[in-house]
């Protein structure tokens, strides 16, 4: 394989961007557009982007290409990928674009789209306040019976489907980080949801008000916090007069709420619709207290389910990041400004690079590690400083869910002795559910 | 009648003037007098004849009504009787002993929305956050004075737009409701010589009328609250002064 960055031609940068970033767009950067996710399924979009990319890959070789000239890299080598990710921040900023200007819509000071030093001081907070560093967070027990009583009462009566999953998932999210006084503040979350589809038209995004009534509220949590939310680890948390700390939880509550939630429903999705898989996990589940969080913790193959239904259907289709200075990438110069995108849609289904990339493997992700194509939770100094809380909280709700439910997937059909679809609906997915006869409760 | 204005926060927030440039920018020496305010006390002022104080005072540019912008000599002042005190925090306290509302009733009672966070409080990223600290997230705790000199001025305006409702629009309000400035103000209350004497008279004319020598730095001036001309820069009648605040700043900074 030829090293380096070959230039792609102009009818490949235009397909690129057309099958890469307008799909994107078109779905909602922010907050998923339901009947535009309808149409992309039925497009089949990602498979045509997938298909497009392997191609240009097949022609080019090398880590990557460079399009319009230069002006944009699309990066697929692991190397390439590593190089960008571990300077994040610094030469590459992810704070440009559609991204930073969506974003600052709901967001403007979050530490995503932060650079440098106040990127290091918000970063310092949230993986203080998240645990980062830990595998269980200190308020663990809690949250993992928030899941617990939340899925306790969850009303599922004979079938289960997304609007249910999303209403559980925006009811612990609201305890986990603002505490149980929380639960029945929709309102919250609905300001937050009405700020991200603005943000998804990117234009004529208007005023600042409904911000200044977010953040009004969520000062009032934090003011109050409640003992063992999120929001409690504040008063120990470094931070200075530029963390800007109540801009750091909205993107908390949409990762956790919305993001998880889809990443859980196909979780339970594959799970539920393949024997094998069950099988495997109701094993592991065996003898397993869900509601303990060194119970929950252990569930290794479980983890394993949530990571492959990441990176099988990603949530965040692409990372973009601008060169902030002249920058080398696999031996070839790159200009300040330019924008290097990495398309988890194709690096994740890669099938000249990845094993198997097609099928669903919860095995794979059993060895841990950080394996730099797949960027469901990113790597490098930029990835998710709540991944290990995210995990805890996605196998808590599956596990509960397997516990106390036999689940059958209605819609849609997925085929799973082979490859798995390229676009999965959580929109459209509905289960048939049962109480599960050995059920704890 | 509405309801008694609280006069002492009004009185507080104008009557702060501060200054922004460094003492070695300052142009004339008797604006290195505020500096030297802690080493010098009312003898001391009283070997300046007051003409010559009155022009410093008039040189002088008024400092911005901000937050972050306090005389530190007056936080670390030292009374005539030797008591130390802090006058930026005696401002916030008497505030708060006296039922001064905090900023957002304040506004409420100013029929003004109230602020629902930091940031919509002011556009300073820096004093939201600072502020947001100090007050323990808690927006409806921020004290009156510190709110209006944390929010962002209306375009062309010295002063916030809370600080003006009460300022500009009550104050005058006050005015308007009085029959002495009012139904009452005719030749047969005040006579024609009255009447004129008031409608006549400006800050300029008193000034001139006691201190003549003062002429020059007044010289074409509409209005005596603008800052003055400076005469005889660094020279002239004020040179030996000049030389002694030298030599006073020299012993400061030894």
């Amino acid at each position: 394989m030829s090293e380096g960055l070959p230039e792609a031609s102009l009818g490949e940068s235009l397909r690129v961007v057309s099958m890469g970033v307008v799909p994107s767009l078109v779905r909602g950067l922010f907050a998923p557009r339901k009947r535009a996710m309808k149409v992309l399924t039925a497009l089949d979009a990602d498979r045509r982007t997938t298909e497009l990319l392997a191609g240009i890959r097949e022609r080019h070789r090398g880590e990557g290409v460079r399009l319009l000239g230069g002006r944009l890299v699309v990066l697929w080598g692991p190397d390439a990928i590593r190089q960008v990710l571990d300077r994040s921040a610094y030469e590459y900023a992810s704070d440009s674009g559609a991204k930073g200007k969506g974003m600052s819509h709901f967001q403007p000071d979050a530490l995503t789209l932060s650079r440098g030093k106040e990127w290091e001081d918000r970063r310092e907070f949230t993986e203080s306040v998240l645990a980062t560093s830990e595998r269980l967070h200190p308020f663990a027990k809690r949250f993992v019976a928030v899941v617990a009583d939340e899925m306790e009462r969850l009303h599922v009566s004979g079938d289960l489907a997304w609007p249910q999953i999303e209403e559980l998932f925006d009811r612990i999210t609201l305890r986990v980080i603002l505490g149980d006084r929380a639960r029945g503040d929709q309102g919250l979350t609905a300001l937050l949801e009405e700020r991200m589809h603005e943000a998804n038209r990117l234009v004529g995004t208007g005023d600042d008000d409904g911000l200044f009534e977010l953040h009004g509220r969520l000062e009032r949590y934090v003011r109050e916090a409640e003992p063992e939310s999120l929001v409690a680890q504040f008063a120990d948390a470094p931070q200075s007069d530029r963390t800007r700390v109540i801009h750091q939880i909205p993107h908390w509550m949409f990762a956790m709420r919305d993001t998880l939630a889809m990443n859980v429903a196909r979780a339970l999705a594959v799970i539920a619709s393949n024997e094998d898989v069950e099988q495997r996990v109701r094993e592991e589940l065996d003898g397993v207290d869900p509601s303990s969080p060194d119970g929950v913790d252990g569930l290794a193959y479980l983890e394993g389910c949530l990571q492959e239904a990441m990176r099988l259907w990603p949530t965040t289709p692409l990372l973009a990041r601008e060169t902030t200075c002249p920058v080398h990438i696999a031996g070839q110069d790159v200009d300040e400004g330019a924008q290097v995108l990495m398309l988890n849609v194709f690096n994740h289904r890669n099938t000249a690079d990845v094993p198997d990339a097609d099928r669903f493997r919860p095995q794979r992700w059993e060895g841990g590690g950080h394996d730099y194509r797949f960027n469901h939770l990113s790597n490098g100094s930029q990835s998710c400083p709540g991944g290990p809380l995210v995990l805890l909280l996605g196998k808590a709700v599956l596990a509960q869910a397997l516990d106390r439910y036999e689940l059958d997937l209605r819609e849609p059909y997925l085929d799973l002795g082979g490859s798995q679809p390229y676009m999965l609906d959580f929109f459209a997915l509905r289960f048939a559910a049962r109480p599960h006869p050995d059920a704890q409760s | 009648m509405s309801r008694p204005l609280p006069a002492r926060a009004l009185h507080r927030v104008f009557s702060r003037v501060n200054r922004k440039r460094p003492w070695w920018r300052v142009p004339h020496p008797f604006q290195a007098l505020n500096l030297l305010s802690l080493r010098l006390d009312r003898r001391d002022m009283d070997g300046f004849d007051p003409p010559d104080l009155l022009y410093s005072l008039g040189v002088q540019h008024p400092g911005a009504i901000t937050l972050h912008n306090y005389p530190r000599a007056l936080q670390n002042h030292r009374r005539i009787d030797g008591e130390l005190m802090d006058l930026a925090t005696l401002d916030v306290l008497r505030d708060r002993e006296r039922g001064v509302p905090r900023y957002n009733d304040f506004r409420e009672e100013m029929r003004m929305p109230r602020v629902r966070s930091f940031d919509e409080l002011t556009d300073n990223k820096e004093w939201a956050e600072q502020l947001r600290r100090v007050y323990g997230n808690d927006i409806d705790k921020v004290d009156l004075q510190i709110g209006m000199y944390a929010e962002p001025l209306p375009p062309g305006f010295g002063f916030s737009d809370t600080a003006f409702r009460i300022f500009i629009l009550m104050a005058s309000r006050r005015l308007k409701s009085d029959r002495f400035f009012t139904t009452d103000f005719t030749p047969e209350v005040y006579t024609q010589t009255g009447i004129d004497w008031v409608n006549k008279t400006k800050m300029r004319d008193v000034l001139l009328r006691h201190y003549p020598e003062l002429e020059q730095a007044l010289e074409g001036m509409p209005n005596a609250f603008l800052p003055w001309h400076k005469v005889d820069e660094g020279g002239g009648r004020f040179k030996h002064r000049v030389d002694g605040v030298k030599k006073a700043l020299a012993a400061v900074d030894a």
